[in-house]
């Protein structure tokens, strides 16, 4: 992808963006886990030998598994390097979209993460550009009465950013 | 056909009216908001919960969503999605066709957008750990739409919603390309608890006399319609809405499902039945009104977990219809038991311990006899 970018913007700036590609650091945590041997492929941080950082993590619901840095610059993927944002973990991971960067969105625009459809349980999905189309600005503009726990997120089906209050399918 | 209609309305408390159109009331439905939203107050059990808040205050505006033709194609790993086709916008006339209708949308109407599920496209490894088998012609329980700047993955109803009575959708291991121990549950509600409910058998959604393990709705044919109609409007964000003829179609076609279950059996253990559970599952359908939570909170944590959440709560539990339970997998509130034998394993312990201090004869006879629902 590595920033398609979009028509610049003029709007005002998001509570989060991305003003530059900043690279992630070379650490993990160390914190130990006590995995279910009846469900477990790792026991031990030392059992994850097959990549960068290995880190042997889970819990009851998802199972002990090993989980690498899968890159520590947008260099090494398609679009974004995200730093510790890895399922349920602190894993680096890549994740799409439209964009690497605010100068990727034009002139004054906007490149920003957004949750995907698990919306908070997950972690990011992808960055994308803010949008002249864009019904909301930041999280708290979601998070209302009518809507609780709702978030600013950018809509595949649309095309622009907006509330969702989607916590997985099934809602 | 036309007696097994009036009949399955007749159930329902929606019998038809004279002139026999077993449709009329969807026909009215389709053809006016206000039905749906007269609907809708009726089906709501507590209007304080945030499921039912959203839905009373929100209503109104959302019948002003766009409604934009849903170009769709069917998903096969390994293939460039082709063969575009537009779901069916209107409502046929005959019933037949509308649960043709209702069954298509079923499998094909994209329900909600998610990237994550490329991993299953991707991946037949990762496919088959998130319980997404292929069928005979060879394409994944998804379906592509048509986005405004390609082909985008979405789930459907199918995705999570077998009808085999096993439920084996797993999105964690979406992410993980691993089988979890959350399989066959999923945790729908936004109230930041960690309360995942087993996904649901549809087959006998007619015998229940609620909707959600919460009770959060009164159950009728425009009762379901209607919340599957908000279902598919919150799933898309509240940016677009499905014509009611999708809504009424699908809720007329999961209304059919029951038709194909065999009658309840009688013999003996239809008399350990009555006597070991016959208390909460009751009559034909096998099922009863909702119990007070208070009262199941000391046999069931995941249900009182799911059945105190400020999203769909209503203080009280469903009883489910065990219709269709002998090939029903997952079991109880939060998938804790695997299966029948599982259930009534007397070494079990723990949550719905009915049934499991039966004599070892009591209880295959029992077994054998649920396995025939």
């Amino acid at each position: 992808m590595g920033g398609a970018g979009g028509a610049g913007g003029g709007g005002p700036a998001p509570d989060v963006h991305r003003a530059e590609a900043t690279p992630c650091d070379d650490e993990r945590s160390l914190q130990s886990y006590d995995p279910d041997p009846q469900n477990a492929e790792c026991q031990t941080h030392d059992d994850c030998q097959a990549g960068r950082n290995g880190r042997c993590v889970g819990n009851g619901h998802d199972g002990w598994y090993c989980t690498y840095d899968e890159c520590l610059a947008d260099a090494e993927c398609d679009n974004v390097c995200a730093c510790e944002n890895g399922f349920r973990s602190d894993h680096n991971v890549c994740i799409g979209g439209n964009c690497r960067v605010d100068a990727d969105c034009g002139p004054g625009g906007f490149c920003s993460p957004s949750l995907g459809d698990c919306g908070h349980y997950d972690k990011f999905r992808g960055y994308w550009c803010r949008t002249t189309e864009d019904t909301c600005l930041n999280d708290a503009d979601c998070d209302t009465a009518e809507s609780p726990n709702g978030y600013c997120a950018w809509l595949p089906e649309e095309g622009h950013w907006g509330c969702s209050t989607a916590e997985c399918v099934g809602k | 056909m036309r007696r097994q209609v009036a009949l399955a309305l007749a159930l329902a408390g929606c019998a038809p009216p004279a002139g026999d159109d077993p449709l009329a009331v969807g026909r009215r439905y389709v053809a006016d908001p206000a039905v749906g939203r007269a609907a809708l107050e009726a089906s709501i059990v507590d209007s304080t919960n945030d499921y039912s808040r959203l839905r009373l205050e929100s209503y109104d505006a959302w019948a002003t969503l766009p409604e934009p033709a849903r170009r769709v194609a069917w998903v096969t790993p390994g293939q460039a999605p082709s063969d575009w086709f537009t779901l069916p916008a209107d409502l046929p006339a005959d019933p037949d066709a509308v649960r043709d209708q209702g069954e298509l949308a079923f499998r094909a109407w994209p329900v909600q957008v998610d990237s994550a599920l490329e991993a299953a496209l991707d991946d037949p490894a990762t496919a088959a750990a998130a319980g997404l088998p292929t069928d005979a012609a060879g394409r994944l329980p998804l379906i592509w739409v048509q986005g405004p700047t390609g082909p985008l993955l979405a789930y459907t109803c199918a995705t999570c919603h077998r009808l085999d009575g096993a439920a084996t959708f797993d999105e964690r291991a979406l992410h993980t390309g691993r089988p979890s121990q959350g399989a066959g549950r999923l945790d729908v509600t936004a109230d930041g608890l960690d309360n995942p409910t087993t996904i649901t058998d549809l087959r006998p959604v007619r015998r229940q006399t609620h909707l959600h393990r919460a009770a959060t709705l009164h159950n009728s044919l425009l009762g379901l319609a209607v919340r599957i109609e908000t279902l598919l409007i919150t799933s898309a964000r509240e940016q677009h809405r499905p014509p009611r003829a999708i809504a009424f179609a699908l809720a007329w076609y999961l209304w059919t499902l029951a038709d194909a279950q065999p009658p309840v059996p009688g013999g003996p253990g239809a008399d350990v039945f009555a006597r070991t559970c016959g208390g909460c599952h009751a009559g034909p359908d096998l099922a009863g009104p909702p119990v007070p939570l208070d009262a199941l909170a000391p046999l069931s944590p995941a249900a009182r977990a799911i059945g105190a959440s400020p999203d769909r709560g209503t203080g009280t539990w469903r009883v489910p219809s065990l219709r269709g339970v002998g090939t029903r997998r997952p079991l109880l509130a939060s998938g804790e038991v695997p299966d029948l034998d599982a259930l009534l394993d007397p070494t079990r312990g723990g949550p719905h311990p009915f049934g499991q201090m039966l004599a070892a004869d009591d209880r295959a006879t029992l077994l054998a006899w649920l396995r025939r629902l």
